[in-house]
């Protein structure tokens, strides 16, 4: 619908603005609500904890609880976006009929008429002179209105995107009208276009295609660098949402039914067929044998489920901090991973990008220990050590494959034994240099997104992951500023001078006692040990947190571990202020 | 999951949290819907497409979705707040009929003779109204 002259002129936008406003503080009280009611049941003290309500009516509880907070959480991000979508329309609608005022401000009453309905009439009885002035005053009142024209449509798209206020045909028709930007897109990704071609690709779309791809193809976007943050958090939402609900609902009834088929059978003695042929061996049953293998399949789809749930539940509401997360990928695939940011990285000041080691996968990254909740310690910690008025995000990122097995002894389970651990993955660098190009296609993608001036960038590993963050940053074409390596077995080289980022840039701890320490400092598997005196870089304190090797390699986030603050403070661009090891 | 506990009380103060998360989530929708409806039947929300769709938005929001929300949360409300109120009143009740029953629960069906106490030794005892009760 085209904006008419006399509607711009006269539209007061001071409702649509206190409307934004509203929008925005419900979003502020559905968020803060949802904060609150995570916490009946964060902790098993917590009002609904355990403690103190135990039994199934606690656990419905708790799960009711829980729908609530993932309601109100996914209710409130809608709430924000149509805020944002209203004061960007708003600011628009304004900008327009200020253009127009100004041209009507502008215009010689002695060489053009202006009729009613901004129609500009040149007065041609001195020549033709004022045929080419009317011309430039109308093209100038056309843009004006074209302008408000543009942001209506987006605002009516946001709106009813977001705000749900669409109709399927709507919702249908807004993903058609951005079927050829989806197929560009398609082209450029299989063309391997840089995040920065991407993002310079993006940001040339109008708001309503944007829109379109997001809804009509959130898989096209949700994986690719360089689109924005908040645009790849919504389409990762939506399709972990999707995922989520392709399981089906009786799945958990369906395997208590099994399970309960199965333990009849064994009661019975049915699990075994004592037929002739069997050499007086009895073999498991064909049926018995049918049954299990049903029951191993639903229960892996359970777990799927479950690791995608908990995902879900950890990325809702706000982190500790106050700052907003950002799901920038997930996947189920072998042992799964995620990318969850705290905080926006495309406005942030500084961002931390944390690489966890081996062990990790899907079902333990939103867990306790895992790499978002040290993630959010790390962004917790940056903001109280950081310079105040300076953000900083910190994005939890598992998109490698982690090794799963760090030792021999791990190849004998029980009583059997895992052939394929024999030789432990940790004991590979491959998966570290692979994952390293994916981690450096990513923070090119994030380059390629922030806002203003470029952030101050960290890759800090763990473990593997330290191993990770070196080979990563080992590439001249890095976007990374400064490297961390906790506990890590090696940064891939010898000597820190050998990475990109400058030795000065290069930082390592190591605890006292830690399990992997021998490992760092006589192997040499993945390079020299990068805390030994022959490294070169920097190396920064931590403590010995744990009654055994392998609590203490765990432990470098713990509370209290001197290594936490002084990753913040080279997370936060104010590493002269940390002492030397010892001090 | 283990056996059914409760600690009544603080189930309780976490049915009133609950319940006054519905009320600030009420308030916050009605401020928007007052602001909102200063925008109905303007030149504003009849010209501009996307104005009539933001208040079109606050009337879904608040006749459904909101509305949806708000009922979930108290009906959890609701169900905490009866959980610890009958368990309390289950309490009180299992405890009077244990004064009451738990002489005669099994003055025929017992298999095994009655379980006695050992009777206290009447000099222990104290007197009662100045005598000697010991036999």
């Amino acid at each position: 619908m085209t904006i008419t002259y006399n509607l711009l002129l006269e539209a007061d936008f001071t409702a649509l603005e206190a409307t934004g406003e509203s929008w925005r503080n419900l979003y502020q009280v559905l968020d803060d609500q949802a904060a609150i009611l995570v916490e009946l049941k964060s902790k098993d003290d917590a009002p609904f904890g355990i403690d103190n309500w135990d039994g199934q009516s606690g656990e419905a509880a708790r799960e009711r609880v829980r729908d609530v907070v993932l309601a109100l959480d996914e209710r409130s991000a809608a709430a924000r976006r149509v805020s944002v979508a209203i004061a960007d329309a708003a600011e628009e609608f304004k900008g327009a009929q200020a253009d127009l005022n100004d041209v009507i401000s502008e215009i010689g009453s002695e060489r053009v008429a202006l009729t009613d309905t901004g129609s500009v009439i040149p007065d041609t009885s001195t020549g033709t002179d004022n045929i080419y002035y009317a011309e430039g005053i109308q093209s100038r009142i056309t843009a004006a209105l074209e302008r408000a024209t543009d942001a209506n449509e987006v605002l009516k798209a946001a709106v009813g995107m977001w705000a749900e206020t669409f109709s399927e045909s709507e919702r249908l028709a807004l993903a058609h009208d951005a079927e050829d930007e989806a197929g560009e897109l398609q082209e450029l990704i299989d063309s391997g276009a840089s995040p920065e071609a991407i993002n310079e690709w993006w940001n040339n779309l109008s708001e309503t295609e944007q829109l379109g791809i997001l809804e009509g193809n959130p898989a096209l976007i949700a994986g690719v660098d360089g689109i924005p943050t908040d645009t790849r958090d919504a389409a990762n939402r939506d399709l972990l949402d999707t995922a989520i609900n392709r399981f089906s609902p009786s799945l958990d009834s369906d395997i208590a039914e099994l399970e309960a088929q199965l333990a009849e059978m064994e009661a019975n003695g049915e699990q075994y067929d004592y037929n002739e042929g069997n050499l007086g061996i009895p073999h498991q049953s064909a049926e018995y044998a049918e049954l299990a293998t049903q029951l191993a399949e639903l229960q892996e789809q359970r777990d799927e489920r479950d690791a995608l749930a908990n995902l879900q539940e950890a990325v809702s509401g706000s982190a500790p901090t106050g700052q907003d997360h950002y799901l920038l990928g997930f996947d189920t695939k072998d042992d799964g991973g995620a990318i969850v940011s705290i905080g926006n990285p495309d406005t942030a000041t500084n961002t931390g990008i944390f690489v966890p080691g081996t062990f990790s996968a899907l079902d333990n990254f939103g867990g306790n220990g895992g790499a978002l909740e040290r993630a959010t310690a790390m962004a917790s910690d940056a903001q109280d050590y950081g310079v105040p008025g300076e953000e900083t995000a910190v994005i939890a990122w598992l998109d490698y494959d982690s090794p799963q097995s760090a030792s021999p002894l791990e190849a004998f389970k029980g009583d059997t034994w895992d052939l394929s651990k024999l030789a432990p993955e940790a004991g590979d660098g491959a998966a570290a240099e692979e994952g390293a190009q994916t981690l450096n296609h990513f923070i090119n993608g994030l380059d390629a997104t922030h806002e203003g001036e470029p952030s101050n960038t960290t890759i800090a590993g763990h473990s593997y992951g330290g191993l990770l963050v070196g080979e990563a940053a080992q590439d001249p074409n890095t976007g990374a500023d400064q490297v961390i390596g906790v506990a890590a077995p090696g940064f891939g080289v010898d000597r820190a001078s050998e990475l990109a980022v400058g030795e000065d840039n290069v930082w390592a701890t190591m605890a006292e006692g830690d399990a992997i320490a021998f490992p760092a400092g006589e192997s040499m598997i993945h390079g020299n040990d990068p805390t030994g005196e022959n490294f070169g870089g920097n190396v920064f304190n931590s403590t010995a947190s744990g009654a055994d090797g392998g609590e203490i390699h765990g432990g470098y986030w713990d509370e209290g571990n001197a290594a936490r603050k002084d990753m913040a403070l080279i997370l936060t661009g104010q590493s002269e202020f940390i002492k030397p090891p010892g001090e | 999951m283990g056996e059914f506990s409760i600690s009544p009380e603080i189930v309780q103060s976490g049915a009133e949290t609950l319940g006054a998360a519905s009320e600030e989530i009420y308030r916050a929708m009605n401020t928007l819907a007052e602001a909102s409806g200063k925008l109905e039947g303007t030149a504003e929300a009849g010209g501009f497409a996307g104005i009539a769709e933001c208040v079109q938005a606050v009337q879904l929001w608040e006749s459904d979705y909101i509305a949806v929300h708000r009922a979930d949360i108290e009906d959890a409300a609701l169900c905490a707040a009866v959980s610890a109120a009958s368990s309390e009143e289950v309490d009180t009740y299992v405890s009077s009929m244990f004064s009451e029953y738990a002489d005669s629960y099994f003055p025929e069906g017992r298999t095994t003779p009655a379980p006695e106490r050992p009777a206290p030794d009447p000099s222990t005892q104290m007197p009662r109204g100045g005598e000697s009760v010991a036999v």
